[in-house]
């Protein structure tokens, strides 16, 4: 065998060895121009064809095809690698400690009562009814008079009062806008509200009172009206509010703008066994409600023979202190930072 | 009202349970506030004292030897211990009130073997013990019984909370009424008082010259004995939290506590005349009432006089001058009825709320006044020995004799929602004992006059349901079905509120009423405000203006908690003319602030004035900010910036004041206000605009200007000049330092043309731009940036 073709064969073990120590594309790119280029070695073999006989023409070709096919192989096989031994510093390089905390991006959230309301105004609304609102600072006349509630009438005192003039005042609850509502609507139309807003009474703040807090009271005027309607839309609220397997129970109360009037009260999630929430009495009262008094749909423009109607009222701060066991009202106002954000 | 077991037993034919009957009450007619025993002291004794020495080493106490059966030695520490006394003993082993156990002691090393009590010890409400010391028992009691039975005091009392609609409950009488009917047992009623009269007759002249006194009985008894009243009246009181004082006061309080009806004693030879004059009290007049205190009258109080002064206030108090004591022999006794509203305006402006004036204020049964009067003197003859003057004098002017309600069976029906008979109606009408005529199925039911509340059907369906029983009340939903649209105001603070959290915001939500000199501390304009009259403190005097001040409020109490990275917006009412909605803001400190990646974002008014950006975005107008000339001493005048929509202000972003800041412990504080009422007035319904479908060419533009010309001029500028090709234009760079004049600044703008119909030739974009610096120099004296 000729020494040309000798050569080649043993280029064939040293490029598979020599190639696999390559660790640069750029070098491979040499190595390949080595090898195959036009000036490459196998280039250079095959230029010394003539020197050969035919058997050994055909031999250097074929060895040479070979080689050639050899090299190629190994070349794309040492590129992948070192393609792949890049990635694999990148990735090395990249890898992070997944335990560290995220880039902190934070949502507000909406206070605790307005999400009370929020929650409440769905239910209504789901059952039809529309929000109505009014102003704070009220007459005498919507506050009280035209509520069934006199001046000097003893009910009064159950709601001590910031006036601001003898016919000026906060409103001692949401009731007024049911007055306003009535009268807009001049007694000929079927009503069917809820009124959330701020009210206002003259108490100390401690635990469980402030001068400022928040109601909803809810009102149905039509012709057709009755206590089992006003029984079952309590039920359904209460069973919304706090659970499917939740009762109630109406006792009777006393409300002057309201005949009959009840308080309403659910079961306490201790199931009856009493606890200190519901004071041992498996119960917890969470509004009052009643039958509008017709002294009421009289003076509102309403005539009591044609229509009747409900009205429910219920604490927001009341009903969220239930809900969330938060222990002190003034929680609600102070706005620690650390009380609002547990409700996100 | 406290329902003693003992007593109102006495009004029914069968035992009942207290426990029972609470729940029932609760359910049926009242709130019950609590059931309790009036004690539950254990192992007590009558025991009588044989001896008493000085304890050899405590001053203050006595070693005595009690004869309980056996003798036991007792140390004793009251005052009024003596030889011979009836006592009452704690046993070794007894447990009194509060799980106070009884243990044989040694007290100063002498033995003890027991405690001789006082009532108050026993539980009893120390405001209906007069005895300071230990009880003193009557010698008949026998050794070794049980003192609290031969006392009466072993009852069980419910308190029942009750309702301005049911003063007919502030008696024993019409507890038990209501408890026949909640229970549906048998009653047994008071019969007809009975006693003796003496020849003599009353020589008494009445006048009533008020419209404030509709009935005025009275009666004399002579020769009243003063004195202690027997054990199961004084028991009876206690029961009822009334404080035993003589026999006669305590007979007008048993009669009260019994019919409801007020009575008053005056000693009659004090009045100094033969007649009663009821009438309004005149301007200056003045008395000295029951408590030792001078009162100043007004025109508004009625008072009975004796002619001539006043000495008593009516079914308030009575006067000093006339009252009873030890040595009075002759009594007048006063039933009355005085009209509610004047007793309850003359009670509470002189602060005097007394168990009479408040069931005055109630009302009262019309018809139990001659009752209760012929009922105390029958006492008074029994228990105090009185010799009762023939006749009564009276006045009455109110005779009313009760309601008469007519009401439909089927109209009980359709308001309660339920079916019920004839039969069960009539029943309910029998337990409430209201009388009434059925006529096929109309009712005529005649109300008695101890419920006056009941005076409307309504009120009679109350009644019907409230017996029925509300669980039977069927469960149904009203068919009432309203179209309306939810109110503009509903859906701003919907949306806002969505929008603030969504900027990482938290909702806080602040009291109205603030301090009267804060009023304008936040406000763009000073209006005039609203004060509240007697506020309850200097702190909660007006209404605010903003809920800034609020919100302020809570950030600095934040702030002293270490909390230091704020972000608070509240949407409320500014409490002027209309309530209009406003929303409000304030932010400290840094956001979002991941410690160890070392960056965060400063808030800083560009931060602020992008939240208000956002928010504004949804009204789609057009909206400006500009540099005040003058504002709220409170704010940077440097960084506060108005919002105005055309002509309109719309709301403000201000840093607070470095002084303010100072003042209050702030750090950088930014406020902003957006006046709700003025914005979003007509949110239109999105309308898609096609996308750009051919290449935008994007140009950058550094325009050389004087320093003190705003940004938004030369956008505006441009903005103007570009259209239409000019899409987008936004500010890059703003640059002053070298290579820029000292008075000049360069702001670098990014714009970006384009055209909806065909590829735009960039010939065409640099024709523009050539344009807008033409502009720019004509207008603003600027030009391109070398």
């Amino acid at each position: 065998m000729s020494n040309i073709i000798k050569n080649i064969i043993k280029l064939k073990d040293e490029v598979v060895e020599n190639i696999s120590k390559i660790k640069e594309e750029q070098q491979l790119n040499n190595e390949k121009a080595k090898y195959l280029g036009k000036k490459g070695i196998i280039a250079e073999a095959i230029r010394m064809m003539d020197t050969l006989d035919e058997s050994g023409k055909k031999e250097l070709g074929r060895v040479s095809n070979e080689t050639k096919k050899l090299i190629n192989v190994c070349l794309e096989n040492q590129r992948k690698l070192i393609e792949n031994e890049k990635i694999n510093q990148k990735l090395l390089k990249e890898a992070i400690d997944v335990t560290l905390p995220g880039t902190k991006i934070k949502t507000g959230t909406r206070h605790v009562l307005r999400q009370t309301v929020d929650e409440i105004v769905q239910l209504f609304s789901e059952m039809g009814y529309i929000v109505a609102e009014g102003p704070e600072i009220e007459n005498e006349d919507y506050n009280f008079e035209k509520l069934n509630l006199p001046k000097n009438h003893p009910a009064r005192d159950m709601q001590d009062t910031f006036y601001i003039t003898e016919q000026i005042l906060l409103r001692t609850h949401t009731s007024p806008v049911q007055v306003r509502t009535m009268l807009k609507n001049n007694g000929n139309k079927p009503i069917k509200i809820v009124c959330p807003g701020k009210v206002y009474r003259r108490d100390d703040d401690d635990a469980t009172h402030s001068h400022q807090f928040m109601q909803l009271e809810g009102l149905i005027v039509d012709k057709k009206v009755s206590i089992s309607d006003l029984k079952g839309t309590l039920d359904e609220i209460a069973r919304k509010m706090f659970g499917e397997d939740k009762k109630i129970r109406l006792r009777p109360s006393y409300f002057p703008f309201t005949e009959p009037s009840v308080e309403v009260d659910v079961t306490c999630n201790c199931g009856g066994v009493g606890c200190n929430i519901c004071k041992q009495t498996g119960w917890i009262e969470i509004l009052g409600a009643g039958m509008v008094h017709p002294n009421v749909l009289t003076a509102c423009g309403y005539d009591p023979e044609v229509y009747r109607g409900f009205a429910f009222g219920l604490g927001i701060e009341r009903i969220a202190m239930l809900k969330y066991g938060i222990d002190d009202i003034r929680n609600f106002y102070i706005n620690d930072i650390r009380f609002l954000n547990q409700f996100n | 009202m406290k329902v003693s077991k003992n007593w109102l037993q006495e009004f029914l034919k069968i035992e009942i349970n207290m426990k029972d009957l609470a729940k029932q009450f609760s359910l049926k007619s009242q709130e019950v506030s609590s059931v309790e025993k009036l004690t539950d002291a254990t192992k007590i004794v009558v025991g009588k004292i044989i001896s008493k020495e000085k304890h050899p080493n405590a001053d203050k106490l006595n070693v005595c030897q009690v004869d309980v059966g056996e003798t036991l030695q007792i140390v004793c520490g009251a005052k009024n211990v003596e030889v011979g006394q009836k006592v009452i003993v704690a046993l070794v082993g007894a447990v009194l009130p509060g799980n106070f156990k009884i243990k044989k002691a040694k007290l100063r090393s002498v033995e003890s073997n027991g405690m001789i009590c006082s009532l108050v010890e026993l539980g009893i409400d120390k405001k209906c013990c007069y005895s300071e010391g230990i009880e003193v028992l009557p010698d008949y009691f026998e050794i070794g019984k049980n003192p609290l039975e031969l006392l009466g005091l072993i009852d069980e009392v419910m308190e029942l909370d009750l309702t301005p609609n049911r003063p007919d409950l502030m008696s024993m009488i019409g507890v038990a009424y209501e408890t026949k009917a909640i229970l549906n047992i048998e009653a047994i009623y008071l019969p007809e008082p009975k006693f003796k009269e003496i020849k003599e007759k009353i020589d008494l002249e009445i006048k009533i010259d008020t419209i404030n006194c509709s009935n005025y009985y009275a009666k004399m008894i002579k020769n009243v004995k003063i004195g202690e009243s027997p054990n199961w009246l004084k028991a009876k009181l206690i029961a009822s939290g009334v404080r035993p004082i003589n026999n006669v006061v305590d007979i007008s309080n048993y009669v009260m506590l019994e019919l409801g009806q007020p009575l008053h004693t005056f000693d009659y030879d004090k009045i100094g005349s033969k007649e009663i004059v009821i009438r309004q009290a005149t301007e200056g007049e003045e008395i000295t009432t029951l408590d030792g205190i001078k009162r100043n009258l007004l025109i508004s109080d009625v008072v009975i006089t004796n002619g001539e002064k006043p000495i008593a206030i009516a079914g308030v108090m009575g006067g000093l001058t006339t009252a009873v004591d030890d040595s009075t022999k002759t009594i007048l006794l006063e039933s009355a009825m005085f009209d509610q509203v004047s007793v309850r305006i003359t009670s509470k402006r002189l602060e005097l709320r007394s168990d009479a004036s408040v069931r005055f204020e109630k009302g009262i049964d019309v018809q139990i006044t001659n009752f209760a009067l012929n009922r105390a003197t029958q006492l008074l003859q029994e228990l105090a020995g009185g010799e009762v003057v023939k006749g009564t004098e009276f006045i009455e002017n109110n005779n009313f004799s009760g309601e008469e309600i007519k009401i439909d069976l089927n109209y009980i029906n359709e308001y309660i929602g339920c079916k019920l008979t004839v039969e069960e109606i009539e029943n309910i009408f029998d337990l409430l004992s209201f009388d009434y005529q059925t006529t096929d199925n109309l009712f005529k039911v005649f109300v008695p006059t101890r419920r006056r509340g009941v005076s409307v059907r309504q009120d009679l369906i109350e009644e019907i349901v409230r017996i029925y029983g509300y669980d039977k009340v069927p469960i149904t939903l009203p068919k009432t079905q309203i179209r309306e649209e939810i109110s503009l105001n509903t859906y701003k603070k919907n949306f806002i509120g969505k929008l603030m959290t969504g900027l990482g915001l938290d909702e806080v939500i602040t009291y109205s009423l603030v301090n009267e000199k804060n009023i304008y501390d936040f406000t763009l304009q000073k209006e005039n405000y609203v004060i509240v009259s007697k506020p309850m403190s200097l702190d909660k005097a007006v209404m605010r203006h903003t809920p800034l001040n609020g919100i302020i409020k809570s950030i600095k109490y934040n702030l002293a908690r270490k909390n230091n990275d704020l972000r608070f917006f509240e949407i409320g009412h500014k409490y002027t003319e209309g309530e209009p909605l406003i929303l409000s803001g304030t932010l400290t400190g840094v956001i979002d602030k991941t410690l160890w990646k070392k960056t965060y974002e400063e808030i800083d008014f560009y931060y602020v004035k992008g939240l208000i950006e956002t928010v504004l975005k949804k009204d789609k107008k057009k909206f400006s900010f500009v540099k005040p000339e003058k504002t709220n001493e409170n704010f940077h005048p440097g960084q506060t910036a108005y919002i105005y929509q055309e002509e309109q202000l719309v709301g403000f972003i201000a840093k607070l004041h470095p002084k303010y800041q100072f003042e209050n412990s702030l750090k950088d504080t930014f406020i902003f206000e957006l006046f709700l009422d003025k914005l979003f007035e007509d949110i239109e319904q999105i309308k898609f605009k096609k996308l750009q479908k051919y290449p935008v060419v994007e140009r950058d533009l550094a325009i050389v200007i004087d320093r003190d010309i705003e940004a938004s001029c030369v956008a505006d500028l441009i903005e103007k000049t570009g259209k239409p090709l000019l899409l987008k234009l936004e500010i890059f760079d703003i640059y002053q330092g070298e290579n820029i004049p000292e008075n000049k600044k360069s702001i670098a703008f990014k714009l970006i043309f384009g055209d909806k119909e065909k590829t735009l030739d960039s010939e065409i974009v640099s024709q523009k731009i050539e344009v807008i610096v033409k502009e720019i120099k004509k207008r603003l004296n600027g030009k391109l940036r070398d």
